[in-house]
């Protein structure tokens, strides 16, 4: 056996590849292009640096606004954007800016972008009564971000497409090209995550809430709100085809917060606040 | 790992709490009590002040704990501490924790951040038992309203069902005509609404200018920490909740298998 055998196979390994012993003979193999192939699978399972996170991240939340413009209400705006970062002050990435906007649509929803981006819509705040609930939204989708949700899913995107060149692109010597990693980011609002991701920002979202002081129950109050709208309105159907159904969310939830969430109850809910600066969206 | 550093910042941190919270009593007569020299008695004033949320005396209790005064030197305390405290916008207490952090080994230094953000687990918070109405002199991270043994929140403004009620409300709403979810009527589209949905998503082009008046509204931690205190928002040290036994979602970042498509 040759003595680069030994490299080659822990390389092959670490790229997730299960090695047949046929693969052990070396005999036929290009072991360049091996060698190469296992280098980008390498690169590609490599954790994303905050940088290109960031820049994914700003990719996405520029095209989102080109979707839909930001609502027209500097108050409110930076209204979002203090409760916003008071949430992300109790979180463990505080290797990122976070930033948080209103986007001026009817639709009921919030999305999270890589590197900490945050948006919520008209519509949502329009459902919320107080800044807890508020809250308990913002939190779930910084749970995302949290947890690299869209970053992982678009990582495990691009190496299903691996004979598009997408992971060819992003390991050039020309340097990193976001591009086709937004665009792949970008099909997620439209898919929708996974629904462990779901749950998992839930589970997220009301500890960090709790954390900065709220009344823990701002998200399941949300999810109730939103389950006793007719499910038939316009306003609701995207966020319906891309989460899981609203009842599992909220019986999840309430299975893991009893017993233990009961001691915060009695923090602020904040409903003043909120609605001085969410009337003029009404 | 401890230096004589410690000395030179408690000092400083008095200083500042004596500054910007003259006015509150209680916090006067734990200061008075340290002062004093009488460290125990201090220690526990400042414990339960610092329990409330009140940031300066999390900051005292931080610097006590870094020194050993009244209670046992506890670097990894001692950075919960002064992490709470800056969460609650004490002037310095960042600094602080930094620079405890600098002196701190890498496993203690860990341990701290956990707890800093996730409390102390202790007996009471695995197995809550919500008749226990002692205080809390065990377990850290407790909130202020633990120890008053009834959970009883105000009523949410015009929403039916608080959430320890919503066993009811889900499972009636579970069963009633919305699981049913086939009625769809006659709007299934995103006619008549401002819309945003998966075509708008598609056809978009990046904005880059209101990228960029979003990420102008952006705000301090400081301004965060005073627009909290406002509506007497506290920080609270709560540990992220484990995924139920019964989901049993894929590995997160387990590698696609290459060729796996």
């Amino acid at each position: 056996m040759p003595k680069f055998a030994g490299p080659v196979f822990s390389l092959i390994l670490a790229a997730g590849v299960v090695c047949t012993s046929q693969a052990l003979d070396l005999g036929d193999f290009d072991l360049g292009k091996i060698i190469d192939i296992g280098k980008k699978a390498i690169q590609a399972t490599a954790t994303v640096p905050v940088e290109r996170e960031v820049e994914i991240g700003r990719g996405m939340a520029a095209s989102l606004l080109g979707a839909a413009p930001l609502l027209p209400n500097d108050d409110l705006q930076r209204y979002v954007n203090r409760v916003g970062q008071w949430l992300a002050a109790q979180t463990e990435r505080t290797d990122l800016t976070w930033h948080f906007g209103v986007l001026d649509a009817d639709s009921v929803n919030a999305f999270a972008a890589p590197g900490g981006y945050i948006f919520v819509t008209r519509g949502l705040l329009r459902v919320s009564r107080t800044e807890a609930e508020l809250a308990g939204v913002l939190a779930h989708e910084i749970g995302h971000v949290l947890r690299r949700h869209h970053l992982e899913a678009i990582r495990k995107q691009a190496l299903r497409d691996i004979a598009t060149d997408l992971v060819d692109e992003a390991v050039s010597q020309r340097g990193f090209n976001a591009t086709p990693f937004i665009k792949t980011g970008m099909q997620l609002y439209a898919r929708g995550l996974d629904r462990g991701d779901e749950h998992e920002a839930d589970r997220i979202g009301v500890v960090i809430a709790t954390r900065a002081g709220y009344e823990p129950y701002g998200l399941p109050r949300v999810l109730l709100a939103l389950n006793e709208m007719n499910p038939a309105d316009a306003s609701l159907q995207w966020l319906t085809s891309t989460h899981p159904p609203t009842g599992e969310r909220l019986s999840l939830l309430e299975q893991l917060m009893l017993g233990k969430f009961e001691p915060y109850s009695g923090q602020p809910q904040v409903a003043e606040r909120y609605t001085g600066f969410a009337k003029a969206i009404n | 790992m401890f230096s004589g550093r410690a000395g030179f910042l408690f000092p400083f941190a008095i200083l500042l709490a004596l500054v910007f919270t003259a006015g509150a009593a209680d916090f006067g007569e734990a200061m008075k009590l340290y002062q004093d020299g009488n460290y125990d008695a201090a220690a526990e004033a400042f414990t339960t002040l610092a329990r409330e949320g009140h940031a300066d005396a999390q900051f005292v209790l931080a610097d006590m704990y870094r020194n050993g005064q009244g209670v046992g030197r506890d670097p990894v305390q001692a950075y919960k501490w002064y992490d709470l405290a800056a969460r609650n916008g004490a002037q310095g207490a960042a600094g602080a924790r930094d620079d405890l952090a600098g002196q701190m080994s890498p496993e203690d230094l860990a341990e701290a951040q956990k707890l800093a953000h996730e409390g102390q687990p202790s007996p009471a918070s695995t197995a809550p038992d919500p008749t226990a109405s002692a205080p809390a002199a065990s377990g850290d991270g407790h909130p202020p309203q633990a120890s008053s043994g009834q959970a009883e929140p105000p009523a949410p403004p015009s929403r039916s069902g608080f959430f320890p009620n919503l066993a009811r409300s889900v499972s009636s709403l579970l069963s009633g005509p919305h699981s049913a979810g086939t009625e769809t009527g006659s709007s299934t589209a995103t006619i008549g609404i401002r819309g945003l949905g998966a075509e708008e998503l598609h056809a978009a082009n990046p904005d880059p200018a209101a990228l960029q008046k979003m990420e102008s509204y952006g705000t301090g931690r400081d301004d965060a920490a005073s627009f909290a205190r406002d509506a007497k928002l506290v920080a609270q040290s709560v540990a992220y909740i484990e995924p139920p036994a019964s989901e049993t979602p894929p590995p997160a970042s387990a590698p696609v298998p290459f060729g796996a498509r």
